[in-house]
């Protein structure tokens, strides 16, 4: 073996070590989040004399143990992945898109709109919804984006009153105009024309193209973000906004580019629940895919890519949730307990600290 | 002045009373700097401990006061993470909302009751009997529940704690100037420990109010969105307590004016993004005004 090969073998090897070490280092506050979520969940179980260990087996088993199973996590996955996306685009910006199911909302309403609407060919039909409901997304989030660019106005709070404007504005012009005169205690719109449903692709359960889709996107957003000139302004934004405006980047720009591509992500997740699960506009449609969208751009801690498995692991939370209702007789609220304590503890950086302080002391003895 | 106003201004009355509570609450956690957005799910958890220790107790104020109690243990803990640990202010406060939401559903089931539970005792109004025999205004005044009194009674006590006592000094400083207060000697840990408990007390009054002065009963998600009109409230009034107070009245005579107008068959729902599009205002007023400020005064 020649020395130069030498050097090269040693070069990598310091490289692979390194990366991995960046891994861990991006991945333990999230591992950390996570396992105190778990505690806590398996705490309050304790409590109503239920075996944790039961509760997680029977959601693994719902969520990976059938092609029902599989197929129901690959279809929350679809919508999860797009939510953790549209955060962590904001996040890379410096910004914070509280109002992330208001964007949702809105592209839901367009959606179902050009669904039933519009009279197209069956191709282009779904298509053009999608990209509507992501049009009417990214509207959304430009008011609160310009009014952070021009005003200084916090994008948490506007974008978050948002939301429920958007509510009021969608349920006030489908109860006025599109309601389906068949439903009674739901307010709902009429049906999306056949040629709009996007069908589902696996022989059961309700998995649609859009989770091509949302791979597909994050894929694209990842180089995007790592390769391009903009994605790497919006980056710089981020990291260090007057650095950025110095070396001229437009920084107001690059904010404004984010947070309305947050909100196309975001429009995209509501069309494509609405023509692809519903097959039409119905009121408070979203479970709560905003908070989601915070739980899994937070375990994928600033990476673009990382919202795949991220998603994939929230779609099994949701997916085997309803096992855990269905077998063992209790309620969904576990799972929200669990991602709740995970939210709560997942930005807490000093825990580390604490932990290693913990973890030193125990060593020590 | 008709009937129907006079009944426009009870159910005004009684639609603010939790506004009130939770906003006055949550403005004591701005003035000590800290960015306070669990009011919804305190107001819940409070909710569901006053029906549960109301009920456990047979005494509606021993109910309120232990729920008090339960709601400053828990936004003490929502307080360790974010002044101790560090987190987050905004995610761990929505981690926390979704926590409250989850925590009292699976206290429901565990009790075995589904989508709710009913109280065994309730608060009841209170005739006043000298304001009582004001025509007109008089029973709507008078007859309001104990809580409705003591949250009018938070505006004076507030502006006298926050301008007027040494205590109220140096909250505020806290929140302005950290680095001035601690210089200056404050314990800025402990103060804002102590906003953050004050925040939970009163968002347990709000959530009691909720539950045991209208229905007596507490419901999966009850509050439903009150707490971030209460926040709202706290930001369009830029947490200054009179500011606050009067928009969290507002806040609620619009929400008495939708159910009122949705009765005539007018559209409730746009009405109902009126507190809403007020704060985006609001915000756009202020930032012009900063923006403006900026160019004048360089």
């Amino acid at each position: 073996m020649t020395v130069q090969s030498q050097m090269g073998n040693l070069a990598a090897e310091a490289r692979a070590r390194r990366s991995l070490a960046r891994a861990w280092n991006a991945l333990q506050m999230p591992v950390i989040a996570t396992v105190a979520g778990l505690f806590v969940t398996s705490v309050l179980l304790v409590c109503i004399e239920v075996n944790p260990l039961d509760v997680y087996a029977a959601l693994l088993r719902g969520a990976l143990g059938s092609l029902f199973g599989i197929s129901s996590t690959l279809r929350w996955a679809t919508p999860l992945i797009l939510a953790g996306l549209a955060v962590s685009i904001g996040f890379k910006a410096g910004l914070f898109n509280a109002g992330l199911s208001g964007q949702i909302y809105a592209g839901g309403f367009v959606g179902s709109l050009i669904g039933f609407g519009v009279t197209l060919p069956w191709g282009l039909h779904p298509v053009a919804a999608i990209l509507g409901g992501g049009l009417a997304g990214a509207t959304w989030a430009f008011i609160p984006a310009i009014m952070r660019r021009y005003l200084g106005a916090s994008e948490i709070v506007t974008s978050l009153m948002l939301w429920y404007v958007a509510i009021g504005i969608a349920d006030f012009l489908v109860r006025q105009f599109f309601r389906d005169p068949t439903s009674a205690a739901f307010l709902m719109s009429v049906k999306v024309a056949p040629s709009a449903v996007l069908p589902s692709i696996f022989p059961v359960g309700n998995v649609s193209v859009m989770i091509f889709v949302s791979i597909g996107a994050a894929i694209l957003l990842a180089h995007f973000m790592a390769r391009s000139v903009a994605g790497y302004e919006i980056r710089m934004t981020g990291a260090n906004p007057a650095f950025a405006h110095y070396s001229g980047v437009p920084i107001g720009r690059r904010m404004v580019l984010a947070f309305c591509l947050s909100g196309f992500l975001a429009g995209m997740i509501g069309a494509s629940e609405s023509i692809g699960i519903n097959q039409r506009f119905v009121s408070q449609f979203d479970p709560g895919f905003g908070f989601d969208g915070f739980l899994v751009a937070l375990l994928a801690n600033g990476s673009i890519a990382g919202c795949i498995p991220a998603g994939l692991f929230l779609g099994i939370l949701k997916a085997g949730g309803s096992e855990i209702e269905r077998t063992l007789g209790l309620s969904k609220s576990i799972i929200w307990i669990l991602q709740g304590s995970i939210i709560l503890f997942v930005s807490a950086n000093r825990l580390r600290g604490y932990l290693a302080w913990f973890i030193g002391r125990l060593r020590g003895r | 002045m008709d009937i129907l106003t006079v009944s426009l201004i009870a159910s005004t009355l009684v639609a603010a009373t939790p506004l009130i509570w939770a906003a006055m609450g949550g403005l004591v956690s701005h003035q000590a700097g800290l960015f306070n957005f669990t009011l919804e799910g305190l107001m819940l958890f409070g909710a569901f401990f006053s029906v549960l220790f109301g009920t456990l107790t047979g005494n509606v104020w021993i109910g309120i006061l232990l729920s008090g109690c339960v709601c400053v243990l828990l936004s003490l803990i929502w307080g360790w993470i974010v002044i101790d640990l560090e987190a987050d202010q905004i995610i761990s406060a929505l981690g926390f909302i979704l926590l409250a939401q989850g925590g009292t559903v699976f206290m429901l089931n565990a009790m075995g009751q589904g989508g709710g539970i009913f109280s065994l005792v309730q608060l009841n109004p209170i005739k006043i009997p000298l304001v009582h025999d004001i025509p007109l205004i008089g029973p709507v005044l008078s007859n309001q529940t104990a809580l409705t009194y003591l949250s009018w009674l938070l505006l004076p006590l507030f502006l006298f704690a926050l301008y007027r006592t040494p205590f109220g000094l140096s909250l505020r400083a806290t929140g302005e100037r950290p680095e001035a207060a601690e210089a200056a000697g404050i314990n800025v840990r402990r103060m804002r420990y102590i906003s953050v408990a004050i925040t939970g007390f009163c968002c347990a009054m709000a959530g009691s109010q909720l539950a045991l002065g209208l229905l007596a009963m507490f419901t999966d998600n009850m509050t439903a969105g009150r707490g971030i009109i209460a926040f709202a409230a706290v930001i369009f009034g830029l947490h200054r307590p009179l500011q606050v107070f009067l928009v969290a009245l507002f806040f609620g005579f619009a929400g008495a004016l939708t159910d009122r107008l949705q009765g005539f068959g007018l559209p409730s729902e746009l009405l109902l993004t009126l507190p809403y599009v007020l704060t985006v205002l609001a915000l756009c007023v202020a930032g012009m005004q900063s923006a403006f400020k900026r160019r004048v005064g360089a």
